[in-house]
């Protein structure tokens, strides 16, 4: 009877994580990624690697530990990791008001200065790029405003992520429905291609893209980036602690060219951790550059 | 049904058309894993499935239920003897909500609403919950009958009639207190015809404290629709004022009325916050969503600050009684509460209007609270059960009368 049933339902879904585990874990997570879990976050990680622990065969937090730190699979354990605890909340065109700064004011201000200097290049990093909609949307306006003349200029967007699941997706470029729902009918249009399983970007978008696996918060990593005129990077260090997020602001500083700007979440703000930079309002949103 | 609650075993009941139009599964298809995810990939969020062996469906209907109902509580202590109730409480709602035919709520309905064209008072870091209070004060004032009720009251010397009087000077407020005061979740000894009989009844004090809930409603009557449902908002609001009347009954030392002014109020500050930070209050939402936290947690590292702290300062410039400025402030923090049984009980009832929205295509998380603090209510938790039961039978009625 579905009423006894109910009555033996239980909530526990996983082992219990004790504290010693949690810190012990969330220690890791935030050597590796700088990402920081608060401990009244610890049921919700219990039940995001429940599963894991369940695939894996092992029957305690502790186990798992051992497993990421010793196991001859923790390269790949660690990529599953990154996977459960990022969030992919993204779609394209997302903040339309701050993409207008950019199509608007920094974009071309950006491309008159190129221009003047006899240097048509571009390079934009996008830090974060999660399944790719951020940068493939960028390259969408750099197509807007330049146009045809798109093609005399060398362009390169630089997008990274931490977690090679995402990276896969976005190197695949195909979209649904949802992570379309900001964009205008006459853009999708224009540079996607239906197809049975979803929205494909169009190839002349995706060759500007070029997707790398990178640990912003790590300045070996941040060193092979291109220096770069503009960086996008978005709801990223909202879940770094102050010391992390001081350490990609650095990085962010020696990666960006003298006059490039910096785009952050719109509710992200650094004034408070980093005089690197100082802010400048623009119409829809704020724009960093160097100090 | 929505395909991220398919589970194996079930049938397509229509073919499965792709974006293109072709067909990608079939009528009649037993689905796998791997149909699962593809349906889920490609973003078709709703097919039509059925249940090959119709004595498996109860069985079918009860995972979906358990699996569903698990999602809002992921963040909550699952030992502890509160939540497991409630978790419990809440599949048996849905249990036999989707005997009944009930559809939940697919992911992007869950998903909140962009209102990209929408504009906040500030920047972040550019201003604080005192610029809110202090432009919100600038752009309307709160009902005046309610400074003119509790002038009477501080005077000391206020009889039913002078009450009654004040009352019945704003003929809208007058009609929805005698309804409410009427009403089962008062459950007056018999039915009264003039406020002055409600004021003997139900006390002076309580009688305004109620006066005052209802015109806080009035007030935040014009906030945009697409940003929030004014009807949800008051019905949670509502819901956890029941919920907060009906626990106090069974704890000593409690005022009802209080607890039911606290519990319709309780979220006043999250008006004030759609109002002036609608774009940042979407971000807020989004950020709840996605980490599956509760909202008052997105609040502090979204904004740097939560509603309970806009809701202080403006209870304090709308000089509302102390007690229910406490109780609503540390709803989410009841150790740093004055009147800590009253914050503790309006606690419980939040997580009790949360969990039973969850059976009624509520978004959001259960936030859940310490068992040492709900031990401290000494209320059985076999009295959950019987408490919800009341609760929704009032529920609807009630909003009625107040809306």
């Amino acid at each position: 009877m579905p009423e006894l049933s109910i009555g033996k339902l239980t909530l526990r879904k996983t082992p219990k994580m004790s504290i010693n585990e949690f810190k012990e874990l969330t220690a890791f997570i935030h050597d590796k990624t700088g990402i920081a879990i608060p401990v009244r976050r610890k049921y919700l990680i219990e039940n995001k690697l429940g599963n894991r622990l369940k695939e894996l065969h092992l029957s305690s937090y502790a186990d798992y530990i051992k497993y990421l730190k010793f196991s001859p699979k923790k390269e790949s354990e660690f990529k599953k990791l990154c996977e459960l605890i990022t969030v992919n909340e993204t779609s394209f065109f997302r903040d339309i008001k701050q993409l207008t700064v950019f199509k608007n004011i920094i974009l071309p201000e950006i491309i008159k200065k190129r221009e003047k200097q006899g240097n048509k290049e571009l390079k934009i990093w996008s830090a974060g790029c999660s399944t790719g909609e951020e940068p493939y949307t960028l390259g969408i306006i750099l197509h807007e405003v330049l146009k045809v003349s798109i093609i005399g200029w060398r362009i390169q967007i630089y997008a990274t992520d931490i977690s090679p699941a995402v990276l896969i997706r976005a190197r695949r470029g195909i979209y649904n429905q949802y992570s379309l729902r900001t964009t205008p009918d006459h853009i999708i249009e224009k540079y996607f291609i239906k197809q049975p399983d979803g929205y494909k970007i169009h190839p002349k978008v995706q060759k500007l893209v070029n997707f790398q696996l990178l640990n912003i918060t790590d300045p070996k990593h941040t060193k092979k980036v291109p220096n770069s005129d503009i960086i996008f990077c978005r709801n990223v260090i909202i879940y770094f602690d102050d010391e992390v997020k001081r350490r990609v602001i650095n990085n962010f500083y020696d990666k960006l060219k003298d006059d490039g700007y910096l785009f952050l979440g719109y509710s992200e703000s650094i004034h408070r951790i980093s005089k690197l930079f100082k802010s400048q309002i623009k119409p829809g949103g704020i724009v960093y550059i160097k100090n | 049904m929505c395909s991220e609650y398919i589970i194996p075993g079930m049938m397509l009941a229509k073919d499965v058309t792709g974006l293109d139009g072709s067909v990608l599964l079939e009528k009649g298809k037993v689905l796998d894993d791997k149909d699962i995810k593809l349906l889920i990939d490609a973003g078709i969020d709703y097919v039509y499935v059925t249940i090959k062996e119709k004595e498996e469906e109860e069985r079918f209907l009860l995972n979906i239920a358990e699996d569903y109902v698990s999602k809002f509580f992921m963040y909550v202590n699952p030992d502890s003897k509160f939540v497991s109730e409630l978790f419990k409480i809440v599949v048996e709602l849905v249990f036999d909500g989707l005997k009944k035919g009930l559809e939940l709520p697919c992911e992007d309905i869950l998903r909140a609403k962009h209102v990209e064209r929408m504009k906040d008072l500030f920047f972040k870091d550019m201003g604080g919950p005192e610029d809110i209070v202090k432009h919100e004060l600038s752009l309307a004032s709160f009902p005046d009958v309610y400074f003119r009720l509790k002038k009477l009251l501080d005077s000391g010397s206020a009889s039913a009639k002078d009450i009654a009087e004040v009352v019945s000077s704003d003929v809208a407020l007058a009609t929805k207190l005698l309804k409410l005061v009427n009403s089962p979740l008062f459950a007056l000894a018999k039915k009264v015809t003039s406020i002055e009989q409600a004021v003997a009844l139900v006390g002076e004090e309580e009688l305004t404290e109620v006066a005052l809930g209802l015109s806080a409603i009035r007030y935040f009557k014009d906030i945009p629709s697409e940003l929030m449902d004014m009807k949800t908002f008051w019905k949670h609001s509502l819901s956890c004022g029941i919920f907060s009347k009906i626990i106090a009954s069974y704890v000593k030392d409690v005022n009802e009325e209080t607890m039911f002014t606290a519990g319709l109020l309780h979220d006043v500050g999250k008006l004030i916050l759609f109002k002036n930070m609608p774009y940042s209050t979407v971000e807020t939402l989004i950020f709840a969503r996605e980490n599956m936290v509760p909202m008052v947690e997105a609040e502090e590292i979204v904004l740097g600050f939560t509603h309970t702290d806009l809701s202080n300062l403006i209870m304090e410039s709308w000089e509302f009684p102390d007690e229910i400025r406490d109780i609503v402030t540390h709803h989410h923090s009841p150790r740093g509460a004055n009147f800590k049984k009253g914050a503790i009980i309006l606690q419980v009832a939040d997580n009790l209007a949360n969990a039973i929205e969850v059976s009624r295509g509520g978004k959001y998380v259960v936030p859940g609270m310490n068992d040492e603090d709900f031990d401290e209510l000494n209320l059985p938790i076999n009295a959950l059960r019987p408490i919800v039961e009341k609760h929704n039978q009032l529920l609807d009625t009630i909003l009625a009368t107040i809306l």
